[in-house]
């Protein structure tokens, strides 16, 4: 066991922290959102780096991203929905992705992996800080917001994979910025939304307070009415 | 976010072992549920399918085809998750059309 490990478990920490929310505050999540024990047998923790099998699956990693963006690659699963919450990775698919990415800048596999993996994670990371941020507004208000607006934007919303792109775009990762110009460019043919990402750039940097603010303040606190159900009033009257 | 990511449970889920996998997690990132499934199923294969009616008890739901043929669904409409490749699997089967090939028609269907 590693020294870390001995100290704070931190790879836990917030399933922890997910785990009372949905204790705590039961009316906000959702219950009827089952991952299959099939898929969850198939899960693996460590990445396989296999240069082969991105060579396979580079053509159809690259279709998917023009038609699903990075989501073609990885997809954030909201613990609002269910309890094997996290991000998921597809092996052959990310290997697809760091082979093209290898080629096309001529860098060693094993490098554009560790490149690609962290440029995922980046923007499926923006998803759970959404989603957090969510949780903040919702756990103060006592009532839905994030379910409702999920159901809203079906099936996503066009600003939340723009900030998440430039937010991808934008970080200062080393391993990011070695690949960025790869990034950028499928960025660029991705479908609607995922290739808006300009529109949170200046002068190549992200828009942080001001851009952000008002997309959690537009999608959270400011249309609650539109999203609000009959459910999320009986869950006011009953506590306010 | 950027400090801190590695926080958040990661999953490395292999296409090959379970094809349908990469299908069931788009459906629950973009919060489908039967109900939306079934309209889709109805709006793409209108051809195929005669209704999709309601039940009672443990099946909310039932697919007619046009050839007679009936397929329960026994999941209620607000139930999301892996159901609904599930669902989108069985209907391929008895229309005898490639499941992937079906499963993805529905993932394109916006």
């Amino acid at each position: 066991m590693s020294a870390r490990k001995l100290f704070f478990d931190f790879s836990s920490s917030l399933s922890r922290i997910v785990e009372e929310l949905r204790r705590e505050y039961e009316e906000l999540f959702e219950k009827d959102i089952d991952i299959s024990p099939v898929l969850r047998r198939e899960i693996a923790h460590e990445p396989q780096v296999e240069e082969a099998l991105g060579a396979d699956f580079a053509d159809e990693t690259e279709s998917g991203i023009r038609e699903y963006g990075f989501e073609a690659v990885a997809v954030y699963v909201p613990f609002h929905f269910t309890t094997d919450w996290g991000i998921y990775f597809f092996k052959e698919r990310l290997n697809g992705f760091s082979y093209i990415v290898s080629r096309r800048l001529n860098l060693p596999f094993e490098d554009a992996f560790a490149c690609c993996e962290r440029a995922i994670m980046e923007h499926e990371s923006f998803h759970f800080q959404a989603e957090y941020c969510g949780t903040i507004a919702e756990t103060i208000l006592r009532r839905r917001l994030y379910v409702p607006y999920r159901e809203h934007f079906k099936p996503y919303n066009e600003d939340e994979e723009a900030i998440a792109n430039a937010t991808m775009l934008t970080s200062r990762s080393p391993r990011i910025r070695r690949i960025r110009q790869e990034l950028q460019s499928l960025c660029s043919v991705s479908p609607p939304g995922y290739r808006d990402y300009p529109k949170y750039l200046r002068v190549e940097l992200l828009w942080i307070m001001e851009k952000l603010k008002d997309f959690y303040l537009k999608h959270f606190w400011e249309n609650m009415k539109l999203y609000s159900s009959r459910r999320d009033l009986k869950c006011q009257v009953v506590i306010g | 976010m950027s400090s801190s990511y590695w926080l958040i449970p990661t999953h490395y889920l292999s296409l090959i072992k379970a094809p349908e996998s990469i299908d069931a997690l788009y459906f629950i990132y973009a919060n489908y549920r039967v109900q939306d499934i079934l309209k889709k199923l109805l709006k793409l294969y209108k051809d195929d399918i005669e209704n999709v009616e309601e039940g009672v008890g443990r099946e909310p739901y039932h697919i007619r085809l046009r050839t007679g043929q009936r397929i329960p669904v026994p999941y209620h409409g607000t139930k999301g998750g892996y159901v609904l490749a599930k669902i989108v699997n069985e209907l391929a089967d008895a229309l005898g059309k490639d499941k992937k090939e079906v499963r993805e028609l529905v993932r394109r269907d916006p």
